[in-house]
């Protein structure tokens, strides 16, 4: 797995009216995988990324991204898809490029503008006159076109039809830094089992397996999928 | 990164505040050239009719301006950090400390153009009845002296020069609205800690401490122009006055701060987007 760029040691986050979302979790992320973070709705998925990306403390533990807590330094080379569209409906296209440019030394506009392009899409478009599924696909244009050490896709393929989940998880394999890893979290298996090395099972906030697909293949003779199913079935 | 935030706020801020200004500045334009059109006679009451509901609209609308300033700030505020948008704000390589500066100095810009805007607004009335006047008429020697008495009665009614007396309103109004936009931006970041209906949590947060705040400010206000009031001898309204409004300043230097830091400490600690 090679030298481990996030190490997450007894982290837990509990809410107001001591609801657990995390619970002790201990993990680590070594250099160039691509991770699937898998895990029915409300098994903490979303709460551990948006504390890797700062957008939540935890309640105990620590989370280290290439030896530094969640701060400006980790946001200047973590690439973030959340799951809500964050883009402002009333900017243009190319205005949030030079967003994104201005604040991410690690953004190419070259390789933001070719991905528009390969999908015909106006640059000079405003965002509000997008339809959702072209808003999402700009968006993960927007990350996808950072050189990341560290990319956190939130649910990417998820609310989407069959065709753009192919051409989401072909632009995510075509773009991203290889020497980057990227966490991938869904609850749609079967559509990225095939691109993915690691997976970590999650499920009421605590780590249930963590293993390279590889692994779970040869052991158990069957798909990620298919185990994932049997893991979790109520 | 703090001027980068600065024209970026700038950016998505400055549409609809110049919209509602240059209107505004229209109504102004309207109501003096209003002001000084000679009185209609009976024939057109439809005419003296619309011409007194413009003028209630315009009242309406000098009222209304820093409002109307106050709700977009908040709003601004409110959509680009805690709403979805507060996804790509708060993964920016900033610190909330610049978040939070940015927007405090295009809002405070905002308030000073519009404070400039509505003196121009109201100066405007003063000025077309002025013009439209007999200029000939005017004795432009008695006008000055007026204006050094009226500056030497002023400085006598209120025992302190007039320069002094400006400088320390232009103070007190400088540091209300820094200071009445902190309390929006705490408010708003303090509603955060509602699990649901997090708009009306800011907004009664904003209402209580905006009265506790006035209650306080009365309080020193009349905690030291009691005594000038009872004491029989040289009463001026700088002894009235004077004592609290520094006072004042300073309770607001405070409050600024504290709502300065709760903000920060939400937004560093307690964020959590929905």
């Amino acid at each position: 797995m090679g030298e481990a760029l996030l190490e997450i040691q007894n982290l837990s986050k509990t809410y107001a009216k001591k609801t657990i979302a995390l619970d002790h979790v201990d993990l680590t992320v070594g250099r160039g995988r691509i991770v699937g973070l898998l895990g029915p709705n409300g098994s903490g998925k979303t709460t551990l990324i948006k504390i890797i990306n700062g957008l939540l403390q935890p309640s105990e533990g620590t989370v280290l991204i290439d030896g530094s807590a969640p701060s400006v330094t980790t946001k200047s080379f973590i690439s973030y898809l959340p799951e809500r569209t964050y883009l402002s409906p009333e900017l243009k296209i190319k205005d949030m490029f030079y967003m994104f440019a201005d604040f991410y030394a690690d953004f190419s506009m070259t390789a933001a503008e070719q991905m528009l392009q390969g999908l015909q899409i106006d640059p000079e478009a405003v965002i509000k006159s997008l339809s959702k599924g072209t808003r999402e696909k700009v968006q993960l244009i927007l990350v996808m076109s950072r050189q990341a050490k560290l990319y956190v896709l939130d649910e990417p393929i998820a609310g989407v039809d069959p065709a753009a989940r192919d051409y989401i998880l072909k632009t995510i394999l075509n773009n991203y830094n290889p020497e980057a890893s990227i966490i991938l979290s869904t609850h749609l298996i079967s559509d990225v089992e095939n691109i993915l090395d690691d997976i970590i099972f999650i499920k009421y906030g605590k780590i249930v397996l963590q293993s390279s697909v590889d692994n779970i293949r040869a052991i158990h003779n069957e798909s990620v999928d298919a185990y994932f199913r049997e893991v979790f079935s109520c | 990164m703090l001027k980068k935030l600065f024209g970026y706020e700038w950016k998505a801020f400055w549409k609809v505040p110049t919209l509602i200004a240059v209107t505004f500045l229209v109504m102004s334009l309207l109501a003096s050239a209003m002001f000084i059109m000679p009185e209609w006679t009976n024939e057109y009451t439809l005419i003296n009719l619309l011409k007194m509901l413009f003028f209630s609209f315009y009242y309406m609308a000098i009222i209304g301006l820093n409002f109307f300033l106050l709700v977009w700030i908040a709003l601004r505020f409110y959509k680009n950090l805690y709403t979805d948008e507060g996804y790509l704000m708060h993964t920016l390589p900033v610190t909330p400390h610049q978040l939070i500066l940015s927007k405090l100095f295009v809002s405070g810009i905002w308030e000073i153009i519009y404070s400039i805007i509505l003196c121009i607004g109201i100066g405007n009335i003063f000025l077309f009845v002025f013009i439209s006047s007999d200029m000939q008429a005017i004795n432009w020697q008695d006008v000055m002296r007026g204006i050094g008495t009226l500056i030497t009665e002023f400085e006598q009614s209120f025992g302190c020069s007039i320069l002094v007396t400006c400088l320390t309103v232009g103070l007190y109004l400088f540091m209300s609205l820094v200071f009445s936009i902190m309390v929006i931006y705490a408010s708003i970041s303090l509603g955060q800690l509602c699990k649901k209906h997090r708009v009306i949590g800011a907004i009664i947060v904003y209402l209580i401490s905006t009265v506790i705040m006035q209650v306080v400010v009365s309080i020193i206000f009349f905690m030291n122009a009691l005594p000038s009031l009872n004491s029989s001898s040289n009463v001026t309204m700088a002894s009235i006055f004077g004592p609290s409004i520094y006072l004042i300043i300073l309770f607001e230097v405070v409050i600024f701060l504290l709502c300065y830091f709760v903000s920060y400490y939400m937004m560093n600690r307690k964020l959590n987007l929905e």
